[in-house]
């Protein structure tokens, strides 16, 4: 049976993990390569590397890093932040990444998509997607689409964004919650499942960890193909360990 | 002895070769590992790994684009009959045919096709991504190969290959329907996940390859 994914993720300015509340007030939370190191020997099921300024500040992205990361861990692990051509999918997976994290240049350069999709197979291709729920009334799902680490409102439906994501050769979605994230209330269940009803590829639940039991309310109230948390793991309030006990004594299946 | 990883231009080899370096570690023996593109290279190893991500096309037309590599590879397998192995890609290879975007033919070194999963089941999602059970399909393959018994390994995939010779699955994995996660003929062996990414368990397939004589 395929098991849920637990996954951590970082998120990295200049070359530091800092994990911000609602995309700003960025705290310093250490070095991403020992981080990543820490969550391998924990048992994560994959690593999420996201540049978070990288495409406000056009910076160029992290390749030492992610080097550093792959050859320490042998876990699966995505890295995205500031990829805006092919070109830079390709660096960063011969930079040791297995997928790549598209967000703000997918949304302007849907073609982005199907190009790296076709290039390097659907597998590696990640597109994130940071939604917030709107009073919009053209916007049927009830949550638009932000670009540039959400600050940008794109006044895109999240959900037909999602669709033609997939449509166009994603092999996976990676879904913020925008309004929850750094709020520790939990993942935003309604949101969720809206995206996960509409694709068949797999969907990633993020923004709005605080405790344990949310781990299993994003398990069993939708059908989320993995759970990403950053600060609930890099304050250590719980071990993957921790979440993955608690998610097998509620029957949740996952890997131990 | 002599491991070579062919390189096709498929991808990072990196963390193949930092895993096998690990699994070496562990066995305390004189292993050389080499990431190489030479035809010649292949020929002289002991044991061969033909890695792949991506498409079946794409991996395909990379290989053939190396002058003589296909060829030494089927000098490798059938006249040195040493020890080879596919992973994900590099498993499928060796099917007669795949269905990935258009027809295509492999290396035909296993009675098989690749054909998309299925995903009419109730929520199924393709690519089959994640970590899921690995079961041998047949426990008198135990001895070489007990990392495959009931243990998680890592999958990224959107097709898989159906055999025809029931006596060539090793191991069988369940997603929506059994699909065939492992391969073994001869000489010739091939999994569908990826050990690299698959940390202890894949650690220890990897050893269990590293040890393995067919004869």
């Amino acid at each position: 049976m395929l098991k849920i994914r637990v996954i951590p993720c970082l998120d990295v300015k200049e070359g530091r993990v800092v994990k911000g509340i609602n995309f700003v007030d960025l705290k310093d939370a250490g070095d991403p390569v020992e981080q990543a190191k820490i969550y391998d020997d924990q048992g994560a099921d994959e690593l999420c590397f996201l540049d978070i300024t990288a495409s406000i500040e056009k910076r160029d992205i992290l390749f030492d890093i992610i080097h550093k990361t792959a050859k320490k861990c042998f876990m699966p692990l995505t890295v995205g932040g500031g990829v805006r051509k092919v070109e830079d999918v390709r660096k960063l997976l011969y930079s040791g990444a297995d997928k790549v994290s598209i967000n703000s240049s997918a949304i302007y350069e849907p073609d982005l998509i199907k190009q790296s999709s076709n290039r390097f197979g659907k597998q590696c291709v990640v597109i994130a997607i940071d939604a917030k729920k709107t009073e919009n009334i053209n916007c049927k799902s009830g949550y638009e689409v932000f670009s540039h680490g959400g600050t940008i409102n794109t006044n895109l439906d999240a959900v037909e964004w999602a669709k033609q994501c997939a449509d166009l050769g994603a092999g996976e979605i990676l879904l913020t919650s925008m309004d929850n994230d750094g709020t520790k209330k939990g993942f935003n269940i309604e949101l969720i499942n809206k995206v996960t009803k509409n694709i068949n590829i797999p969907v990633i639940a993020s923004g709005g960890v605080g405790e344990l039991k949310h781990f299993t309310e994003g398990a069993c109230k939708t059908d989320a193909s993995g759970l990403l948390a950053a600060s609930v793991f890099h304050y250590g309030d719980f071990t993957i360990n921790e979440v993955k006990k608690e998610l097998n004594n509620n029957g949740v299946a996952v890997r131990i | 002895m002599n491991i070579s990883i062919i390189d096709y231009n498929s991808g990072n080899l990196a963390s193949l070769k930092n895993s096998l370096e690990s699994a070496i570690k562990n066995k305390n023996k004189n292993f050389k590992i080499k990431i190489t593109d030479k035809p010649e290279e292949i020929i002289k190893s002991d044991k061969v790994i033909l890695p792949g991500v991506g498409d079946f096309f794409n991996c395909k037309e990379q290989l053939l684009k190396i002058s003589g590599m296909l060829e030494a590879i089927n000098f490798y397998i059938k006249e040195k009959a040493k020890p080879f192995l596919g992973i994900c890609i590099g498993m499928q290879l060796m099917a007669k045919v795949s269905y990935e975007r258009n027809k295509n033919k492999g290396l035909e070194l296993i009675d098989s096709e690749v054909i998309l999963i299925k995903s009419n089941y109730k929520k199924l999602r393709v690519p089959h991504m994640g970590w899921n059970n690995v079961f041998l399909e047949n426990k008198k393959n135990y001895k070489d190969f007990s990392s495959l018994d009931n243990n998680d390994f890592y999958f990224v995939h959107s097709y898989h290959m159906k055999c025809k010779n029931h006596n060539e699955i090793l191991a069988y994995t369940t997603y929506g329907e059994k699909i065939v996660s492992a391969i073994l003929k001869d000489n010739l062996i091939g999994v569908q996940f990826h050990p690299e990414k698959s940390q202890e368990k894949g650690k220890k397939f990897l050893e269990e390859f590293l040890d393995w004589d067919p004869k």
